[in-house]
């Protein structure tokens, strides 16, 4: 056996032992948070196969070049060239012809597992997403219900129709594994059946602006039971808001004012709604108003039109399509009713 | 031409009376440019005139004294030189000439500073044209701006003293006109310089009305100082002119900021375009007049000057971009720092919100920007000198390419301070259409870098076409040459579209054109039109940005595949596949674009041949791996620093190509979008395949551009600090991502129980921050202080290493000939460059 042949073996030894190793190491780091959902199993079964293979390339260049360094450096003073060899076009088609080969492999596992995850189900439940800057409210048509809680019964498939009403958001909750834009003007589906019950959140995963950071929802997976129970009462609750201020506070939380005006006094985005009833404001234009009903209802349509001093024109413009009369009436009322 | 007259001349005619071909030709202006010129066409090199010659200032071209030790008493003329000489030539004729020094004995002066005006006299400038030309444009006008910071005083009393004798000795030679003896009276600064001017203009029949009565000070010379105060000026102007027409429109806010800010931003790059003279020989062409090449240091001017104006020297713009690249890389990298600290610990620390998503969009396009002004540097400086080019093809398109750069990164830093910009570098709208004024500065300055890399790749390409040295078939380019022709292909039919997107937001929100806008208005319904499409824009965008990647790597992996065989003394394996792997991956990289939008929510189906598409690239990339081991394989290898860099290089793009396998991937994708797996698989993309093999290459090529030697104890540890700290970092990434931090968040929830991995990216990056500044500390101390280098160090076959270091202005004396193949290391008796000129003319 040559040097030369020596050497490959010994090199392709190590790979195997690296790979090996790498792949165990890998396996055994826990890098994923907890899986919950259907669709996550396959890929998580995926990436498993992904991190195998990432194993074994990294350690094939790794160990040979490692091996070359240490095998193959030059002693001190040593001014004589290496071995004279071009190229070798038999080992080139390999190392071209191989890969190409793991490339069909994995690609037909790509387009497997992708019909996996975005497989519909007879028995699906629509549940609306609407992100807006910087909040998320669900609609379950079925139900009738609206919600700033994501509420999913275990093991049921959900088909999520997402939206946005100004950019673009991501829905994303990292144990469902998958995620989907959403864009303004369209619909995107996503399919999730959740399998574990838990507590978990929503996490905006597409930059949109200032408050991307904070962009959450809670997010339960109960038992189909509790589901039930949760829909009966909020059915019963929502029945039961007689008043203009309890129907506000709903519009409050559900059509997102709450991403920007806090009941608290604490500046987030928009100014607090906290005593604003009645206050007097400086606006950016130098003038100032009194906070009235004719106040509120022209900044919910027309945003742009008075801004209170320091704060920037984020909120947006179409509310005048989303909110009845009714409803700025109501809000209205809440906001009367937010006092110290 | 064998022979020079240097500045020791002083216009004794007797030379011209014994030359038998009137080779000898009188500079001009006559008084400014003292000396005689010998044209080399013309020269028979008889050598008749060094023995008439009463300064003794003709040498053999060979022989021209770097170091001529003065004997003490004899003059030396040259442009920016405060003094006259006064005298007679050998016809009786009274001389007296500005410009001029007598030296003292002992004192020692650099004669061959003189050779390239020489030289260039006859090659790029006037020549005998000049005799009949309007000479001040070739020469003059250099000069009167030369004399800026010597408003001479000593001369104006020079004048005085010397008036009378003026009066009555110039004769044929010069006039003194009425006005030298009419200012003398007072002697006010100004009255004297305009004396100076209208005496020299006295000279030259055709210049009187061209010379100016003002001169302005030294630093307004300076190509950048005009450059900036031309889009202070251009941004004012069109602010301005936008106010205007909104006022006398009668609009009620015709003060409002964006329109003004988008058309000053527009005038202030134009501004800046025709301030720093990048725009001035095409004005004068189309004016009709001429505007010769003219090559070399501007005479009387610091060495440091040409890099701060328009020079048209391919090495000289090369070394422009690649000083101007590392600055920006340091403004990028400073916001990285910020808000690398940010995220230490959840919660926000000591930047707000905005603030945060300021610096990550910045840092994001800013690092991007000197990414592309980095391979502009390495392609300019090196693919000239590698194929036997004197230059580019268009050096006025080259210097143009480079410096609107610098009005599109003050643009981009500007944003800054006008609201910055919470969209990313990416810039999507609706986000976009609602972001800060600072969005428009960006838009804008992403579109001047990006006519930079239009024009740039432009230039290129019709150079590697045309000006190859004889015998260099397309696979014996060196192999660099390969890597940056696809770079230029990407960059020449792909940038329009990231312009093109970007423009259509900019005028979304100054015009109120809805292309992208989903919500278009009531009225705009009513007349039909559709609602805009905020995905269209992610199709245009990334139709540019995903081959932008390849923009960026594809020169770095063409540093690696060029540096690994010299260091490993032995022939780049397979040099044709690696060649045909940069196209191919320049290719494919126009077929993988929709890879970033597999969330985004266009057409399902699409998903899948353009993952297939990405997959494939994993097939020319690893020709590449795979070829860089059959090179190191059965090599002597050595590791100096560049070498180091190179290995660097190739375990840090591993980690960045094995990440992207997961992310291109469409099921495991949906969970990798837009996490910090991906944040971590671009920045080991971006460092393996540029910054590493840029650092090598900075290394590498530096003796050659500069004549002395780095420390290789500072560039090695700028390498150890640097690669173990980038490791920590991109895995630290993946592994937050994997844990769910997602992408451009600037706090993150305690309970991901990640703040330990973010202590230890911090501290990784900021050791990288450090170890490029120990980098920035060598190369600018071993520029002054530095060992003299050899001209070929590291003993390369590359015809760049086989001319003098520093290299000459025109670097290749004669055109050379390729013999061989590039990288033959190790066949005795191989050469691939023949520098013998007469073996060309065979």
């Amino acid at each position: 056996m040559g040097v030369d042949v020596r050497h490959f073996v010994v090199a392709t030894i190590i790979v195997v032992l690296v790979t090996v190793a790498g792949a165990v190491l890998l396996d055994s780091a826990d890098l994923l948070p907890p899986l919950a959902s259907a669709q996550g199993v396959t890929i998580d079964w995926l990436f498993g196969i992904h991190l195998k293979l990432i194993a074994f390339l990294f350690a094939l260049v790794i160990v040979f070049m490692l091996f070359s360094i240490i095998v193959f450096r030059s002693k001190p003073g040593d001014l004589s060239a290496g071995k004279h060899i071009h190229g070798n076009t038999r080992l080139e088609i390999t190392w071209t012809v191989i890969p190409l080969i793991i490339v069909a492999v994995m690609g037909y596992i790509g387009v497997v597992t992708l019909r996996d995850v975005t497989a519909s189900a007879p028995d699906e439940m629509v549940v609306e997403v609407t992100s807006a800057q910087w909040s998320w409210r669900f609609d379950y048509p079925e139900q009738g219900l609206t919600s700033t809680e994501l509420l999913l019964p275990v093991n049921q498939p959900i088909r999520f129709e997402i939206t946005s009403t100004d950019v673009i958001h991501n829905f994303w909750v990292p144990e469902f594994r998958v995620k989907q834009d959403a864009v303004p003007g369209a619909v995107n589906l996503l399919r999730v059946t959740p399998t574990v019950v838990g507590k978990y959140k929503v996490r905006c995963a597409e930059l949109c602006g200032l408050r991307h950071s904070q962009m959450l929802a809670d997010v339960r997976v109960v038992e189909r039971s509790e589901f039930d129970n949760w829909v009966g009462a909020e059915t019963a609750r929502l029945a039961a808001l007689d008043t203009p201020e309890a129907r506000g506070e709903q519009l409050y939380e559900t059509q997102g004012c709450i991403g920007c005006h806090s009941l608290d006094g604490t500046v987030v985005v928009g100014p607090s709604w906290l005593n604003l009833f009645g206050s007097q404001e400086k606006l950016d234009d130098g003038t100032s108003v009194i906070v009235n009903e004719d106040y509120i209802r022209h900044s919910i349509l027309y945003p742009g039109d008075q801004i209170v001093k320091g704060f920037q024109n984020l909120m947006p413009a179409n509310f005048g399509e989303i909110l009845s009369e009714i409803d700025i009436k109501d809000l209205t009322a809440f906001i009367k009713s937010v006092k110290d | 031409m064998t022979y020079i007259i240097t500045s020791l001349c002083l216009r004794d005619s007797s030379c011209v009376e014994v030359c038998p071909v009137e080779c000898i030709i009188p500079g001009k202006p006559m008084k400014e440019w003292p000396w005689y010129y010998i044209d080399p066409e013309t020269c028979i090199d008889c050598g008749a005139c060094i023995p008439e010659c009463p300064y003794e200032a003709i040498f053999e071209e060979e022989a021209v004294p770097a170091q001529y030790d003065a004997k003490g008493g004899e003059y030396i003329a040259r442009i920016g030189l405060q003094g006259h000489y006064e005298g007679q030539n050998n016809q009786g004729d009274s001389v007296i000439l500005d410009c001029t020094k007598q030296l003292e004995a002992g004192e020692n002066i650099d004669l061959t500073e003189d050779i390239q005006p020489n030289y260039t006299y006859f090659t790029e400038g006037v020549g005998y044209g000049a005799l009949d030309m309007q000479d001040e444009e070739v020469m003059a006008s250099p000069v009167v701006e030369d004399e800026i910071d010597q408003v001479p005083e000593a001369a104006a009393v020079d004048v005085v003293e010397e008036s009378d004798d003026q009066e009555a000795e110039v004769s044929d030679v010069e006039e003194v006109p009425e006005a030298s003896t009419a200012g003398l009276e007072d002697l006010e600064a100004e009255d004297v310089v305009t004396i100076e001017q209208s005496h020299g203009g006295g000279v030259r029949e055709s210049a009187n009305e061209a010379v100016p009565t003002w001169q302005p000070p030294f630093f307004l010379t300076i190509g950048l100082v005009r450059g900036l105060l031309g889009q202070l000026f251009g941004t004012l102007f069109g602010m301005g002119l936008v106010w205007a027409i909104r006022f006398f429109m009668g609009l009620d806010e015709f003060w409002a900021a964006e329109p003004a800010w988008v058309v000053g931003a527009v005038t202030g790059t134009l501004g800046f375009m025709i301030g720093v003279g990048a725009l001035t020989d095409w004005g004068k062409w189309m004016i009709g007049m001429q505007a010769p090449m003219v090559h070399g240091p501007p005479s009387g001017k610091p060495s440091w000057f040409r890099y701060f104006s328009v020079d048209y020297n391919h090495k000289v713009i090369g070394i422009q971009y690649t000083v101007t690249g590392i600055l920006v890389m340091l403004v990028g990298g400073s916001l990285a720092m910020v808000f690398r600290l940010e995220l230490v610990a959840t919660g926000m620390q000591f930047i707000s919100y905005g603030t945060y998503n300021s610096f990550i969009s910045a840092h994001g396009i800013i690092m991007i920007v000197s990414i592309l002004i980095g391979v502009g540097g390495m392609i300019n400086y090196l693919v000239p000198l590698m194929i036997g080019a004197s230059d580019m093809a268009f050096p006025r398109l080259n210097a143009f390419g480079y410096w609107i750069n610098v009005p599109g990164v003050i643009l981009l830093i500007t944003a800054l301070f006008v609201g910055g910009w919470d969209t990313g570098w990416t810039g999507y709208p609706p986000l976009s259409a609602r972001a800060p004024i600072g969005v428009q500065l960006f838009f804008l300055g992403v579109y001047m870098i990006g006519l930079s890399s239009i024009v740039g790749s432009l230039n290129l390409l019709v150079t590697v076409a045309r000006l190859r040295a004889p015998g260099m078939s397309l696979f014996r380019m060196p192999i660099f040459v390969w890597a940056s022709i696809s770079t230029a292909i990407l960059q020449l039919t792909a940038t329009q579209f990231i312009g093109l997107a970007f423009l259509m937001v900019v005028t979304e929100r100054v015009l109120g054109m809805g292309f992208f806008d989903p919500f278009i208005s009531e009225a705009a319904k009513a007349v039909g039109a559709p609602p805009g499409d905020p995905v269209l824009f992610q199709h245009l965008f990334w139709f540019y940005s995903h081959p932008a990647v390849y923009v960026f790597i594809l020169p770095g992996l063409g540093i690696i595949s060029e540096l690994l065989p010299v260091f490993c003394r032995k022939p780049l394996f397979g040099y044709r596949w690696i060649a045909i792997s940069s196209m191919s991956i320049a290719l494919l990289g126009f077929l993988v674009w929709a890879h970033h939008m597999f969330v985004s929510g266009m057409n399902e189906f699409l998903r899948i041949p353009f993952m297939v598409a990405t997959l494939l690239v994993a097939v020319p990339t690893g020709v590449k791996f795979f070829s860089w081991l059959g090179t190191m394989w059965q090599g002597k290898l050595t590791f100096p620093t560049p070498m180091l860099f190179v290995l660097g290089a190739i375990s840090v793009f591993l980690i960045g190509g094995l990440t992207g396998l997961p992310a291109g991937t469409v099921a495991t994708d949906l969970f990798l979008h837009d996490t910090y797996w991906v944040v971590g698989h671009f920045h080991a993309t971006m460092f393996g395949g540029f910054v590493f093999p840029f650092f090598a290459a900075l290394y590498y090529w530096y003796p050659k551009a500069t004549g002395r030697k780095y420390s290789e104890k500072l560039g090695k540890l700028h390498f150890w600090l640097m690669t173990p700290s980038f490791w920590v970092q991109s895995i630290g990434q993946a592994a937050v991502g994997l844990k769910g931090m997602r992408r451009r968040i600037a706090d993150y929830d305690p309970a991901l129980g990640i703040e330990n991995y973010h202590f230890w990216i911090t501290v990784a990056g900021i050791l990288i921050a450090i170890s490029v500044l120990v980098c920035i500390y060598n190369l600018w101390y071993s520029a002054r202080k530095g060992e003299t280098a050899q001209d070929n160090p590291w003993r390369s076959r590359s015809p760049e290493f086989q001319i003098p270091s520093p290299i000459p202005e025109h670097s290749y004396p004669n055109p050379f000939e390729i013999v061989g193949e590039p990288y033959d290391y190790g066949l005795p008796g191989s050469v691939y460059v023949s520098m013998e000129s007469d073996k060309v003319l065979e």
